[in-house]
């Protein structure tokens, strides 16, 4: 029977390193995928979650067990993306309003009522970039829920803040999103 | 319960997180009401957009992670213990050695250059009682 993520994580905690890499195998296409939809970019991405694994290595004493592994993992790797985003904003993003505008055909074909070929890539990339839009805390609330299928319990062991809060958070997110792109999915009846 | 009071209810039900009598409450709602099925409907495929699939699992990320720990850890090394008396020691070793083999000379008692080229004689005798006084009456021993 394999060890549990938390069995390895105490193994790992008295510095073995063999249980941290089947730590590392086990969650890494998970904390790939929360720093891709943080970071948008894909090498930025990869970088930040290796930088999150050590920082996770290094922060081992701090996970009491109390919490699953991987919720613990998802904070470390969260806060390091927060970290990273909050240095980066000089640099000034689209507002979802000029995304929207400037990208209007891309949406069209993604959810419009005649959807085109829109490619895999194309989705990820626009996908990526409408999540780049939303505030930092609604972005990571939604990426949790959507993308990495988190409870809600756990999406606020996450942020550190409470279940009413992530409901906030991602009610405000999915409005935003939901009101800027109304009018392209508003054509397709169920 | 009111069409807007089902309605916010819409995404906690399709995140799963709804009590049994609620998701029931919502199901029958979603029967009879047409607006909250199309918000429901939209909102998957805003979400299936917005979802990106989980990047493969890379082999390849597993070991620069790892060789990131080690590289990390072998920096971290503790240098064996007294590493920071070895300049000392060598500092003492090279100054005795220096003196031992008689290469170094300190300066002669006696004479010493003067900077303006003369010289400057010390003598080597103690003083004395007679030298106190010629001191005091400004006469030179």
């Amino acid at each position: 029977m394999q060890p549990t993520g938390d069995e390895l994580a105490r193994k790992a905690q008295g510095g073995d390193r063999s249980a941290f890499e089947e730590l590392v195998r086990r969650h890494h296409p998970q904390v790939l995928a929360l720093c891709r939809s943080m970071l948008g970019d894909e090498t930025e991405a990869d970088d930040a979650a290796q930088e999150a694994f050590l920082k996770a290595w290094r922060g081992l004493g701090g996970f009491e067990g109390g919490s699953r592994f991987g919720t613990w993992l998802y904070r470390v790797a969260s806060n390091h993306c927060l970290d990273l985003l909050r240095r980066r904003s000089r640099t000034r993003a689209l507002s979802l309003d000029e995304l929207v505008e400037r990208e209007g055909p891309a949406f069209e074909r993604l959810l419009g009522s005649s959807p085109g070929p829109a490619s895999a890539l194309e989705a990820a990339d626009l996908g990526a970039r409408l999540l780049a839009t939303l505030p930092e805390e609604q972005r990571l609330a939604l990426v949790l829920r959507e993308t990495q299928g988190l409870r809600y319990d756990e999406i606020a062991r996450v942020m550190g803040c409470t279940v009413d809060s992530v409901k906030a958070r991602l009610k405000r997110a999915r409005e935003n999103l939901q009101a800027a792109l109304r009018h392209f999915s508003e054509g397709k009846d169920v | 319960m009111t069409h807007d009071e089902w309605r916010d209810l819409l995404h906690g039900y399709r995140d799963g997180e709804l009590a049994d009598p609620e998701k029931a409450g919502v199901q029958g709602h979603l029967e009879e009401c047409r607006e909250c099925r199309l918000e429901l409907e939209r909102w998957e495929r805003l979400a299936a957009g917005l979802l990106k699939p989980l990047p493969p699992a890379s082999e390849g990320f597993v070991a620069r992670v790892m060789a990131g720990i080690e590289e990390e850890e072998r920096e971290a090394k503790p240098a064996p213990a007294g590493w920071w008396l070895a300049p000392s020691f060598a500092l003492a070793a090279g100054l005795f050695l220096l003196l031992w083999s008689g290469t170094v000379t300190a300066p002669s008692a006696e004479l010493l250059l003067l900077a303006d080229g003369s010289d400057w004689a010390f003598s080597q005798r103690e003083p004395g009682p007679d030298d106190v006084l010629a001191e005091v009456v400004g006469e030179q021993p």
